[in-house]
């Protein structure tokens, strides 16, 4: 029996090494398995340390309407261990070698993450293979994270920020699946039993469905090598498909002023723009540079020290696929609400009437491209960069191409895209009780 | 089939294990730094790695909040530092400055040095170098910037004062101190801060920000002999200046802890234990404590929360903070406990201590730790910034061939001499609650 099994394993894993179809770009490995996996190795020798990044196409579009956050709880329950090695025993080993696993469901994507020192990275992968390739998912596993995710829903954001920021969501996406943020609501997860988890886990948990980047310092022989040992085997079908939701449309700007528990006054603006695989998005995140990018912006200058309306401006922009929000904010100071409402609104106006100065776009180019060299130190952020840019169909080589894309966006291109997208908004006002 | 994958799956995490036992990873080997000093007393530490094209400067000024200078001057001066200096004289020009090339920067006080640091793109080199020593030799301190800062600095304390755990460990640090400066807060109390002129802080800068009293590290993407002509241009023809005396050590205080209670609506008690440590100068007794910290809190199954849950203590949150100092240390030990039940703690806490004081820890134990603690350093330090930061650390405690020093001791610390460091005299102890306990 252990003879066949070893040379069934042999003989897999030799149809998978002659099956490799391999390319590079730059100094990115980039290779899909027969298996369906996709795997992307850049090493760097900054520092001792390594990371791996799962990521699985399985977006919130695809969890049933009724079962809306059925994915937290599989991620929740997935962390708890295999049928081999529990939870804690396998945080424990990674702890002993100064490694982490974290597990998070994004919008669109659900992520798991090992970071480990070099030499460990055997370690984190067995890890992460037990994991994601053979979860126990028993029912005490699957009713523990239901209750996990009931109390994460409970809990309101105490700051005027993080409850205007769930609102814009809410209030843009409407009925998509984009709105409730990964968790569900409660008379979603109240729904949620270990058959769906069960089933929901053989449906998308598959090599197919899934790409795994290596960032940091380990070899690319080794890391392939390493990968194959946990990974080759993992089989599982293909992704069901999807289905195609549009979002809701904005016919006119809207008012939405909210009374809740929470400390300081926030004023958001909100607009629905597209996502990360548009013409456009690129030069959305420039403006976002332009806007919001540290103590050199124009909301910093001119609404917080200039004006001195508020303590905090700052904007929220996340690269999604198929579309996203694009938010700048103010925590208004006492008494400044109209001033400040209107200062935010002079800003965007004033992206599409007035070309950018020169020397404005090259600092903001500069700030864009300096801020995304210097994430890189970290293995972690660099890997799940390039797991998602090829996910997402912008291919791994995107993070060396990023530069060169940034430095060609044009004056006019800014107030064009300014012109297009920021036409409707929500306005977003989030005030304490206390202030009723 | 199932008991082979299971043994696979063990064989490939215990060996994984054992070979990664087999020599702790050091994320600081020996001449992996270059330390130059200029005529006028500056150290240069630099620590060349063109893996990113990415520099990062840190400037490590001895002399924080322990140093003896009005207390909150050496926070306070933190934050006015960057608002605006000769060079870059608009406000926050700076900052603004170093941000236009995508760079970041911050700064930080600690007890025993500030740390203004910042990291670029590496063919801002020399932008980097050129903000950063006008910052630390010719900021301009104004009154108006002073008087506009005093908000924030305030804002600041105030929150650390509404976070029960910082108000427990900054209380630990007060009540075990009877005349070091290490008692006042980092940042200075509300009071002190209100009483601070714009004079008291110049006066801190001018005492301070001297060249034989700084080192300025940078690590990355950038040769020694770079980094010495950039420094030589921009920090050659500063002063040298006479150096304040460091402050006299603690009198050793016998006779019973300090106890103290601080009136809260918390539902439940917090409580901190403070135990004297060693200072630097006791480079062996240092790493002992770091071992015995990692011993105590440092895994899960950590033998704090062991012996409490030996003892039926209930604990709903823990922690231990040690900090490698200039002067004499505190380990301070907490827990978040149900109300009735602080003085059980720290029974059940005495017990482990003097039971650790009273028998070697097992060998593979103090592997394991020895482990844990080399992980935490590599861990830590992934990045240019972080190896800049903790490289100016040592500078600013003392120097830092101390860090390239560091894992080589870990590895020849004996069970004896963790032993002999175990704290077991209780200094103070101090809770949160709604009423003493």
């Amino acid at each position: 029996m252990h003879v066949v099994y070893l040379a069934r394993r042999l003989c897999l894993i030799l149809v998978v090494l002659l099956a490799v179809l391999a390319t590079r770009a730059a100094d990115i490995a980039t290779e899909r398995w027969t298996n369906g996996l996709r795997l992307i190795v850049q090493p760097t020798t900054a520092s001792g340390v390594v990371s791996v990044e799962l990521l699985l196409d399985y977006s919130s579009i695809d969890e049933p309407p009724e079962l809306q956050g059925i994915r937290q709880v599989l991620v929740t329950a997935m962390l708890r261990g295999s049928d081999r090695v529990n939870g804690t025993a396998l945080r424990h080993t990674l702890t002993e070698v100064g490694g982490t696993l974290n597990g998070r469901v994004g919008v669109e994507m659900i992520e798991f993450t090992v970071t480990v020192p070099a030499d460990a990275l055997p370690i984190g992968l067995a890890a992460l293979a037990e994991v994601v390739c053979r979860p126990q998912l028993s029912d005490e596993d699957i009713q523990a994270a239901i209750q996990r995710s009931q109390i994460l829903l409970s809990r309101e954001p105490a700051d005027a920020r993080g409850s205007a920021e769930l609102l814009s969501q809410y209030l843009l996406y409407g009925p998509h699946p984009f709105a409730t943020g990964g968790l569900g609501w409660d008379f979603t997860v109240e729904q949620i039993n270990p058959t769906a988890v069960r089933a929901a886990y053989k449906r998308y948990f598959s090599a197919d469905n899934a790409i795994i980047a290596v960032a940091g310092r380990c070899s690319e022989e080794d890391a392939r090598s390493q990968v194959r040992a946990n990974f080759g085997l993992w089989a599982g079908p293909p992704h069901p498909g999807r289905p195609l939701l549009e979002f809701p449309k904005l016919e006119s700007s809207r008012l939405e002023l909210r009374e809740l528990p929470v400390r300081g006054t926030c004023i958001m603006l909100a607009f629905p723009v597209c996502g990360a695989k548009h013409e456009d998005f690129l030069t959305l995140r420039l403006i976002d540079s332009l806007l919001a990018g540290g103590t050199a912006s124009r909301l910093f200058r001119s609404v917080r020290e200039e004006k001195r309306l508020a303590y905090e401006v700052s904007s929220i922009f996340p690269t999604q696929r198929e579309g996203s929000i694009f938010s700048i904010y103010a925590m208004a100071r006492n008494g400044s609400l109209e001033d400040t409402k209107a200062a935010l609104v002079d800003e965007i106006v004033r992206l599409q009437v007035e070309t950018i100065p020169t020397e404005e776009l090259q600092r903001a180019k500069a700030y864009l491209k300096g801020r995304y060299l210097l994430s890189h130190q970290y293995s972690a952020q660099h890997a799940y960069d390039l797991a998602w840019y090829e996910m997402i169909g912008l291919d791994a080589d995107y993070d060396t191409r990023l530069p060169a894309a940034i430095d060609a966006i044009t004056a006019e291109q800014i107030q064009r895209v300014a012109r297009d997208w920021f036409t409707h908004y929500y306005l977003i006002v989030v005030i304490p009780e206390s202030e009723k | 089939m199932p008991i082979q994958r299971i043994a696979c799956l063990l064989s490939i995490l215990l060996v994984g294990l054992a070979a990664w036992g087999a020599g702790l990873p050091n994320p600081f080997p020996a001449g992996c730094i270059t330390v130059r000093a200029l005529p006028n007393g500056l150290r240069l530490v630099v620590r060349e790695d063109h893996s990113l094209p990415i520099v990062s400067m840190a400037v490590a000024v001895r002399g924080g909040s322990g140093a003896g200078d009005a207390p909150g001057a050496a926070h306070y001066l933190e934050h006015l530092v960057l608002q605006g200096t000769k060079r870059y004289p608009g406000r926050l020009a700076p900052q603004y400055t170093l941000e236009e090339v995508g760079g970041v920067s911050e700064a930080v006080t600690s007890r025993d040095m500030t740390r203004i640091q910042a990291t670029v793109a590496s063919d801002q080199a020399r932008l980097l170098v050129d903000v950063l020593a006008d910052v630390v030799t010719a900021a301009n301190l104004d009154d108006e910037s002073f008087a506009r800062e005093r908000a924030t600095v305030l804002m600041e304390i105030q929150d650390m004062t509404d976070d029960p755990r910082a108000l427990l460990l900054n209380l630990g640090y007060q009540f075990s101190y009877r005349s070091h400066p290490y008692r006042f807060r980092t940042t200075g109390s509300i009071e002190e801060v209100l009483r601070l002129s714009a004079d008291d802080v110049r006066a801190c800068y001018r005492r301070r920000y001297v060249p034989n009293n700084m080192s300025v590290v940078l690590v990355g993407d950038i040769t020694p002999e770079q980094a010495f002509e950039l420094v030589v241009e921009r920090f050659g023809e500063a002063k040298t200046a006479q150096l304040p005396s460091w402050p006299a050590a603690e009198q050793p205080v016998a006779g019973e802890p300090v106890e103290g209670h601080v009136a809260t609506d918390l539902d439940y008690t917090y409580q901190v234990m403070a135990f004297p440590a060693p200072s630097m100068s006791n480079i062996n007794g240092t790493l002992a404590t770091d071992l015995i910290l990692s011993l105590l809190t440092g895994s899960d199954d950590g033998l704090l929360l062991e012996q409490w849950k030996k003892d039926g203590v209930p604990v709903i949150d823990f922690g231990a903070e040690f900090v490698s100092s200039r002067g004499p240390g505190r380990l301070l030990i907490w827990a978040l406990t149900e109300p009735g039940q602080a003085a059980r703690l720290r029974r059940s806490t005495m017990n482990l201590l003097s039971s650790l004081a009273a028998r070697p820890t097992p060998a593979e134990t103090l592997a394991l730790a020895k482990g844990r603690l080399a992980a935490e350093l590599l861990m830590g330090n992934e990045t240019y910034s972080q190896q800049a930061a903790t490289l100016a650390f040592y500078e600013g405690l003392n120097e830092a061939g101390a860090l390239i020093r560091y894992i080589p001791a870990v590895e020849a610390l004996t069970a004896a001499q963790v032993r002999a460091a175990m704290p077991t005299r209780l200094l103070a102890w101090i809770t949160l609650g709604h009423r003493p306990e």
